[in-house]
């Protein structure tokens, strides 16, 4: 191997140039392979934003035929006190109203219900219901406003309730209605109106 | 263009090819030049090696080459044939060396080449290697004739053991004495038995007849290998040049001879791995600079559809702002409202309904009647209201069942009415009832009163009024029409 240091170092400049373009070579081709994988995967995660931002698109569509064709209802149910704070005592008033509107002489015994969470107000007692902390949930709330009338006919609570829902600031359902005890004066009428409301008022501006 | 420096007794003389010919060559020449020796001085060598391997076998080998030609730097082992057992092929018991001792002549004439040398091949290496072809005989006679001399190599199971070189011989007659004379010295040397048998010969630009003539001697010519062909009027002069300026093994020079030819090799070498290189990369890297070029497109593309896109989300929600509530709020509120508000039932349709079957019944009266909207874990017209088995929740909203609607009534009939014709008013009013769209009917008296007890009381006339039990459900549709 001695003897051919003299010939190796003749020719140390190709050699070099040798050494030095394999080395740009393979700099080069790792260059490009790692380059190629970055923006590969820079076009795969920009696709994957791309069709995120189409499904928002049809959604954000989506929202705003459903705004378009639904605001108006909108507006009217936030008139009526459906989200929000709910005036309670002003049902009760508004029950009170009606029943002198109509002018039933039977007095009418109430029971406005401590309000319950709509997912609990199937299955929880209305007895082993607390009342809901201020502010901590936006969960709808059902309000059970319970009346009892004496010597009264069908036709009595339904004119009744008729007026106590053109008169009243909120949206109910009748719930549930027992007639008994008939007599020559009419029956004995057990009725629950459901409340339904939405605690937390939206932080928005009116609609123009 | 390849040159020859072929050297024999009448001294050096310069070959180059030109036109696929080898011709005279004056002046120096431009590039390396392999050199041909035909000279007396070249001496073969036959020494038996012990079984050593690998690094000892080859310093054993070199101290024995330097032994045998102290006086020549220009000396090397020749590789024969292997044959025989595996043993025999990795370490041969007998071992060939050549060398040109003396070789004041050949160094003389090297001083006056100033090109790069590629290397020194003795003429009788050359014809040796011919001679070890597959189609020839293993003991063979090699006859190379020339102008003023004849070369003959002899082989032994394919090794040279012996070459001399014979000055005149221009008839047949004196070279088949020079070859009877070789012959006998091979008898007497005991390296080929007397009397053996016929022996080959391979007679290369030798006098016409010679063959004829040896044949008389027990010697027999062989043709040439045909890969070898004479195609110029040098003949098999022009074989050996064309052999030797493919540098085959048994290169004789020392290694600073050949320094400037080496550096040469190691240099067009270098250049040729560097072309290698760039090609192997610009293949490899191909690959990934398409790759890129795709993926720069795409991701243009892409990085305009985004801002189209967002662009376009922005309008929505500026529109969607323009209303002043979220839609999520929107959304959840008009769900919430035509669940449980817009979508319940109608009870004075209900009532309606009982107060129309009551009245097809004369003297029929209500005594109770109960309309209640049962929660989805409820079951209707269960014995006790208060006591409703709970369903267990399903997992999928869509799957829960629907809201119902309870309706539990007692009525009694006209007093003095017999148990037929309560049968038949019973089942009048249950027809009415029935009348009632999507209803179900779970507790009806008219089964009581065809297959149960009929009794009667023994009290006054309110005691004797039976009183009659219907409880029947209707599922509630909740459809909201609001999208999600």
């Amino acid at each position: 191997m001695k003897d051919w240091k003299p010939i190796f170092l003749g020719a140390r400049r190709s050699l070099i140039h040798l050494a030095v373009v394999a080395m740009l070579c393979i700099g080069i081709v790792i260059g490009l392979h790692m380059l190629a994988r970055s923006l590969n995967a820079e076009v795969l995660e920009l696709g994957r934003a791309v069709q995120a931002q189409r499904a928002e698109l049809s959604q954000r569509h989506e929202d705003l035929r459903n705004m378009r064709g639904n605001i108006a209802r909108f507006e009217a149910l936030r008139v009526q006190n459906l989200m929000g704070t709910p005036d309670r005592p002003m049902w009760v008033e508004e029950l009170l109203a009606s029943h002198s509107r109509l002018g039933v002489t039977t007095p009418l015994v109430y029971q406005l219900q401590v309000p319950r969470t709509l997912a609990t107000a199937d299955t929880q007692p209305s007895a082993d219901a607390t009342p809901p902390a201020d502010g901590t949930s936006e969960e709808p709330l059902v309000h059970d406003l319970q009346f009892e009338l004496r010597d009264v006919h069908e036709e009595d609570v339904l004119r009744l309730i008729q007026d106590f829902r053109s008169h009243v600031k909120g949206r109910f359902r009748v719930n549930a209605c027992t007639f008994s005890d008939p007599r020559t004066a009419g029956m004995t009428a057990k009725c629950v109106l459901r409340f339904v409301t939405i605690p937390k008022a939206p932080a928005s501006q009116p609609a123009q | 263009m390849a040159t020859v420096l072929f050297l024999n007794a009448e001294g050096p003389t310069w070959w180059e090819k030109q036109g696929g010919a080898w011709q005279p060559h004056t002046g120096e020449p431009i590039g390396p030049v392999w050199v041909v020796t035909d000279l007396t001085e070249e001496t073969l060598a036959e020494i038996a090696v012990p079984r050593i391997f690998g690094n000892d076998r080859k310093r054993f080998v070199q101290r024995q080459l330097v032994n045998r030609f102290p006086e020549s730097l220009f000396r090397t082992t020749l590789d024969g044939r292997l044959s025989g057992s595996v043993m025999s092929r990795l370490a041969p018991p007998k071992q060939i060396l050549m060398a040109i001792e003396p070789a004041e002549r050949l160094q003389a004439a090297l001083a006056l080449v100033k090109a790069p040398l590629a290397g020194v091949w003795s003429a009788s290496v050359l014809l040796a290697q011919m001679g070890q072809d597959k189609s020839l005989p293993g003991n063979l006679l090699i006859v190379f004739g020339q102008a003023t001399s004849t070369r003959i190599v002899f082989l032994k199971d394919h090794a040279p053991v012996l070459t001399r070189l014979v000055p005149g011989s221009s008839t047949a007659a004196e070279q088949a004495i020079e070859v009877v004379r070789t012959l006998r010295h091979l008898e007497n040397t005991h390296i080929v038995q007397r009397g053996m048998g016929r022996l080959g010969a391979l007679l290369l630009g030798t006098q016409e007849g010679l063959a004829e003539v040896l044949s008389r001697d027990r010697i027999d010519a062989v043709a040439p290998p045909t890969h070898y062909r004479i195609t110029g009027e040098g003949g098999w002069r022009d074989a050996v040049f064309d052999q030797v300026c493919k540098s085959p093994p048994g290169q004789l020079a020392p290694l600073p001879t050949r320094a400037a030819y080496l550096t040469q090799q190691v240099q067009r070498s270098a250049r040729y791995a560097m072309v290698a290189c760039l090609v192997a990369a610009v293949l490899i890297a191909s690959e990934s600079v398409v790759s890129n070029v795709g993926d720069r497109g795409l991701q243009a593309g892409l990085r305009s559809t985004a801002s189209q896109l967002a662009a376009q989300t922005a309008q929505l929600e500026a529109s969607i702002a323009s209303f002043g509530v979220a839609p999520e709020l929107l959304r959840k509120v008009l769900t919430l409202d035509t669940d449980e508000i817009a979508t319940a039932p109608d009870m004075q349709q209900h009532l309606v309904a009982v107060s129309r079957a009551v009245s097809s019944v004369p003297g029929a009266r209500v005594v109770s009647l109960q309309w209640q909207v049962l929660g989805t874990q409820t079951p209707p017209c269960t014995q006790d209201a208060g006591a409703a088995t709970p369903v267990a929740p399903a997992s999928d909203p869509a799957a829960q069942p629907a809201r119902t609607v309870e309706l539990k009534m007692a009525f009694v009939l006209a007093s003095g009415a017999g148990p037929r014709l309560q049968f038949q008013q019973v089942t009048q009013m249950t027809q009415q009832l029935k009348a009632i769209a999507g209803i179900t009917l779970a507790q009806d008296p008219t089964r009581a009163l065809s297959e149960g007890d009929l009794a009667s009381t023994a009290g006054g006339p309110a005691e004797t009024q039976r009183q009659f039990n219907w409880c029947l459900f209707l599922p509630v549709s909740t459809a909201s029409g609001v999208s999600p």
